[in-house]
């Protein structure tokens, strides 16, 4: 009911979106929405934790909610610190938007059901909350990438060129402290080793490794240059990929529904 | 001189760790894309043969231990190793930060234990019943005790619980407990619960008297020719079940092929045979592993934790300023 409710929310932000770009300003109304769904999903999250007793991330339904939360989060910080940018606020809470979508499909069931012995474990919460906040960094940085790409100003585009790499430095250590560190931390305490080469792992690895070549990129060219901005679009793809296209398409360990 | 400073400036270069990231990126991409560890014969019912051949060739199936990944990884660890040290060497630089070398050297650390861990991680996995003995080495053994089932409400598992107790020489007997998530220490050998399979199975009596045990998928011979096979075993739900109440399903075989599917419980018959008990036996899958490697590679995890968050801590109060002098 609560998702439902949040989804009707998405579609007006998503419309008020799109006036935003016309007025070349972000809307506050859209905002506002984006933090009413925000606290709606994190509502859900609170109240299914409750009922399992123990953190709500363990399927993808809530992996869903808790990722697009973290998304509109971050554009909402956004919005408080700059005010400006409606094709960048708009853009980021699309993909939200399309995330917060796919909690819908038929594929992904929403039944609350008590988790399996392997994930009640205190990292669990560790390793996916962290992972999520870290790609939702991410998520920003591919809104302000595709934003540099369409740019015609310099000025602005050096401009967005310093969010994108404040995003992915916010986002760089979040993910690879959740996604990589504490998860091998907790797979040696599951399964008695730290790294088994799952494609979750490996695309997780990937993912860090393209973010690290972005990182040393702009250490050796303190200058906006594009080629940073296809690695930034690059790795939040390979990141999506490694949620979802794993999930369903590669079969291992980490293939939860 | 010349050639040996031009080589090491190559070798230490970030270009070269770059070239190497982007290598290790793509062959992970295609490895992850095949399934890994399986037969030779699976790649050649699956891909195409020139396919199967660079699979087989290059090591692809077992492709994080080939030889290719360790050159790759071994390459990273020299370059990073050397452009650790010579960022560390020039580091009276007024910019020098040091925490991302701190970095560096937790990912070298962790290389360098995985290579130990590698060379040196014994693990046994092994299904085990209740008053089962495993001996670790000439002096300890370990007594499977007790297995515990713990389910929720709706019937689902909620956790796997094995009890055993730890026998040394000159040693007092010592009681633990493994679970999900929480191994256990035997001497030096570390136990994870890894595994659970609840076995089902039904005692048959034949004319002659003599009684065999079957269980789920097992197949017994009736002297009428005729084969039987047992496929599933229905509990009603409750702690004290009947006898009676039990029924198990049979498929009636002759030539290999089924011919029928009956259901009896507990006294009646089926091809010549009386059922006379049902079982339900707990196994637990033991997980029995020793890494000296591990305890190096948590220490790399740590040390890139701190690493992270201190470069965090930094590059955040140098935007804060840098932004404070901007206003």
């Amino acid at each position: 009911m609560i998702p439902a409710f949040a989804f009707a929310l998405f579609c007006a932000a998503t419309i008020l979106g799109v006036v935003g770009l016309f007025r070349r300003k972000p809307l506050l109304l859209q905002i506002i929405l984006l933090a009413v769904i925000f606290l709606l999903a994190m509502g859900e999250l609170v109240r299914r934790s409750i009922i399992l007793k123990i953190p709500a991330m363990t399927n993808t339904f809530e992996a869903i909610l808790f990722f697009s939360a973290m998304i509109n989060l971050v554009i909402i910080l956004y919005y408080i610190f700059s005010r400006r940018d409606a094709f960048l606020i708009f853009i980021t809470s699309f993909i939200s938007y399309v995330i917060f979508t796919l909690a819908f499909s038929p594929l992904i069931s929403d039944a609350l059901k008590p988790p399996i012995p392997a994930l009640r474990s205190g990292w669990l919460f560790l390793h996916v909350s962290l992972t999520f906040v870290g790609e939702a960094f991410f998520a920003f940085a591919f809104g302000a990438s595709v934003y540099y790409l369409v740019l015609k100003d310099e000025e602005k585009k050096k401009r967005i060129d310093k969010i994108i790499y404040h995003c992915i430095i916010a986002g760089y250590p979040l993910f690879t402290a959740g996604g990589l560190l504490f998860g091998a931390i907790w797979a040696h305490s599951a399964w008695g080793r730290l790294w088994g080469w799952d494609p979750k792992e490996i695309f997780s690895l990937v993912t860090f490794l393209v973010y690290t070549i972005y990182l040393h990129l702009k250490a050796m060219s303190k200058t906006a240059n594009v080629y940073t901005v296809y690695v930034s679009i690059l790795g939040f793809l390979l990141a999506i990929f490694t949620f979802f296209g794993v999930n369903f398409l590669l079969p291992g360990l980490h293939s939860y529904r | 001189m010349q050639f040996s400073k031009r080589l090491m400036g190559f070798l230490r270069s970030a270009r070269l760790g770059m070239v190497l990231i982007v290598l290790l990126i793509i062959l992970s991409i295609l490895a992850a894309l095949i399934p890994q560890g399986m037969e030779d014969t699976f790649y050649m019912n699956n891909f195409p043969r020139l396919i199967v051949k660079s699979i087989l060739l290059l090591h692809f199936h077992r492709f994080f231990y080939s030889g290719l990944f360790m050159i790759i990884a071994g390459l990273i660890f020299f370059n990073l190793a050397l452009c650790t040290y010579q960022r560390f060497k020039n580091r009276r630089f007024k910019s020098y930060n040091i925490w991302p070398d701190i970095i560096h050297l937790g990912i070298l650390v962790i290389l360098a234990a995985g290579f130990v861990s590698i060379l040196t991680r014994k693990e046994s996995f092994y299904w085990l019943n209740a008053g089962e003995k495993i001996h670790l080495s000439n002096n300890e053994y370990i007594l499977i005790e007790k297995l515990e089932f713990e389910k929720y409400p709706d019937g689902r598992a909620k956790d796997y619980i094995t009890h055993i107790s730890y026998f040394a020489k000159n040693a007092e007997k010592k009681t633990i407990m493994i679970r999900v998530n929480k191994p256990a220490l035997a001497g030096k050998i570390k136990i994870y619960q890894q595994a659970w399979e609840e076995k089902q199975g039904v005692f048959l009596e034949n004319q002659n008297g003599e009684v065999s045990q079957l269980t789920t998928g097992g197949v017994l011979g009736s002297a009428s020719g005729e084969h039987i096979m047992l496929r599933e075993i229905y509990f009603p739900e409750g702690i004290t079940i009947p006898d009676e109440k039990i029924s198990a399903l049979f498929f009636l075989m002759r030539d290999k092929r089924k011919i029928a599917e009956i259901t009896i419980k507990t006294g009646e018959k089926i091809a010549g045979f009386t059922m006379r008990q049902t079982v339900r036996t707990n196994q637990t899958g033991l997980n029995f592993i020793t890494d000296p490697g591990e305890i190096f590679v948590l220490a790399g995890i740590i040390i890139i934790l701190s690493g992270l968050c201190c470069t965090y801590a930094s590059k955040t109060i140098k935007i804060l300023k840098k932004q404070g002098d901007n206003s």
